[in-house]
């Protein structure tokens, strides 16, 4: 089964319209990054998945969270599918997190309230999920100012795949984070990817990072799909000009030396 | 010819913890010195001191040859404010949401009694005209950050302080931004302080460059000359962690353990 299904999805508000005729596809297992600048569409796509769509918006086409439609999901499946099925992260963990409750009662919240779960199952699953992100469960009785945002991030990952999700939206998940602090959470998050076969629709205005990281790479441009392609092809001079034209504008390190020790 | 700042020193510490530890160097006039580091490095905190939001327990800093004073009353502030300004990674904190942006530039022509109008400001950082009697939430994130540098320029100031100036912009809007900073350092001769996780960025727009790691500067020299050899390890870390063909985020994550490793060893 595949993990997420967009077909032709449009979704327009009433002064304009967001997105036209958005197509992807995420297989079990494979990490897919959606790239585009400010206002391409990018995050209304991703927000579609879960049903989060602009109250005054219309939605056309189709979207399939492991097999369930969401587009024409009753409130009972759309539940189902936020609880179980999906989870998302965001880019500030500090807008997610409570700031005047303890990190754990935030982090065990979806167990706790979503799954019926004890509040000490819930602590126990939240803790080993925690040591696997490389925290202490020292963090559960913080409150989130007392973290550094790496920390926080990591915190935001374990409880978002405390309910076991198949599919993990990330959107700029680390694009506030400097470049060694993204590569800890990003090694973190594809050692738990791969040891649970997670699907991850990574959304990122990092056109490298995306060619770094993901399986396959979608560009998009004023709310349409513009190119698809195999992420390892990002480096090597891509054809479609608008993806060319945003690799291009990435600044450059300059060429360095090679060191003889 | 002389240099427009001058930093000599500057400590500080928090909780007996040192954030910055001695850190001097100079900026000359239209020149521009880059300050990079991961979160926690300092460099804020060495950005902060630069511009006085924060007090340094040592060191001074000067400009144009003379040390900034701590006289108190209007008219010493307005001239501290004229010697350096400061612009930070979101407009949105320094710009307010119901002053349109002709009258958020007025206010500082006139407060300042300088000599510009408001369409030479909005003219200088390539601002369209029609956005005068805009509010900030009508415009980009990069048209927010043009206004928040005219603001920052309405004084001519001597030096302009950028802290994360550009992080959060789209990299196409980024490199507009990076080469309207460059030509308005050529033009007006204002020196530039730029603080950035971002070593490409650094590269862009700086001469010389600063790499600090937990408060203290471990590589201080010519821009393209550090980034293409670097000397310390930290730089060559912090250079090989981002992303690239071939990049491996557990590769970056074991560096950096490894890294802090070596350092804690030699602390001990």
């Amino acid at each position: 089964m595949t993990a997420l299904v967009v077909e032709n999805l449009s979704l327009s508000v009433p002064s304009r319209q967001i997105l036209r005729d958005v197509s992807l596809r995420v297989q079990v297992g494979e990490v897919v990054g959606v790239v585009g600048e400010s206002g391409s569409g990018k995050s209304t796509t991703a927000r579609a998945v879960l049903g989060l769509q602009p109250d005054d918006a219309t939605v056309s086409g189709e979207i399939s969270v492991c097999g369930h439609d969401v587009v024409h999901a009753c409130p009972a499946v759309l539940q189902e599918v936020r609880a179980r099925q999906a989870a998302m992260i965001f880019q500030e963990p500090r807008r997610v997190l409570n700031p005047v409750r303890r990190i754990g009662d935030s982090a065990c919240e979806r167990l706790v309230r979503v799954h019926g779960a004890s509040k000490s199952a819930a602590t126990a699953e939240v803790s080993a999920l925690l040591a696997e992100v490389g925290l202490s469960d020292q963090v559960l009785r913080r409150y989130p100012h007392e973290l550094s945002g790496g920390m926080l991030q990591r915190v935001v990952i374990a409880a978002a795949l405390s309910t076991g999700p198949r599919l993990l939206l990330a959107d700029e998940a680390t694009s506030a984070l400097d470049v060694t602090t993204q590569a800890e959470v990003l090694a973190v998050l594809r050692g738990l990817q791969r040891e649970r076969e997670m699907s991850v629709l990574f959304i990122t205005h990092d056109l490298h990072l995306a060619g770094a990281y993901c399986d396959r790479v979608y560009v998009m441009k004023d709310g349409a799909v513009v190119d698809h392609q195999e992420a390892s092809t990002i480096f090597v001079n891509p054809d479609n000009p608008y993806t060319r034209q945003l690799a291009e504008a990435v600044p450059q390190l300059p060429t360095r030396e090679v060191r003889h020790a | 010819m002389p240099d427009v700042l001058a930093a000599e020193g500057l400590t500080k510490s928090y909780k007996g913890r040192c954030v910055a530890d001695s850190v001097s160097f100079t900026v000359a006039r239209g020149g521009s010195v880059g300050v990079v580091g991961e979160s926690g490095s300092g460099k804020t905190t060495v950005a902060r001191m630069i511009s006085g939001l924060i007090e340094p327990d040592a060191g001074t800093v000067s400009v144009n040859g003379r040390a900034r004073g701590h006289d108190r009353g209007r008219a010493a502030r307005l001239r501290r404010a004229r010697e350096i300004q400061m612009v930070f990674q979101d407009p949105y904190g320094s710009l307010d949401r119901r002053l349109t942006v002709g009258n958020a530039l007025r206010d500082v022509l006139k407060r300042h009694r300088c000599g510009k109008t408001v369409a030479e400001l909005m003219d200088s950082v390539g601002l369209a005209a029609e956005l005068e009697s805009s509010r900030p939430h009508q415009l980009s994130g990069g048209q927010r950050q043009r206004v928040a540098i005219a603001k920052a320029l309405a004084v001519d100031p001597a030096v302009l302080v950028l802290d994360e100036a550009v992080s959060a912009l789209d990299v196409s809007v980024q490199a507009r931004i990076l080469a309207l900073l460059n030509e308005i350092r050529r033009d007006t001769g204002v020196g530039l302080v730029f603080v950035t996780h971002d070593l490409a960025v650094a590269a862009e727009v700086t001469d010389t460059l600063l790499v600090m790691y937990q408060g203290k500067v471990v590589e201080h020299g010519d821009t393209a000359t550090v980034l293409r050899s670097p000397e310390h390890p930290y730089t060559e870390m912090l250079l090989s962690s981002a992303p690239g063909p071939g990049w491996r985020p557990e590769q970056v994550a074991e560096l950096r353990a490894a890294f802090a490793d070596s350092q804690e060893a030699a602390d001990a």
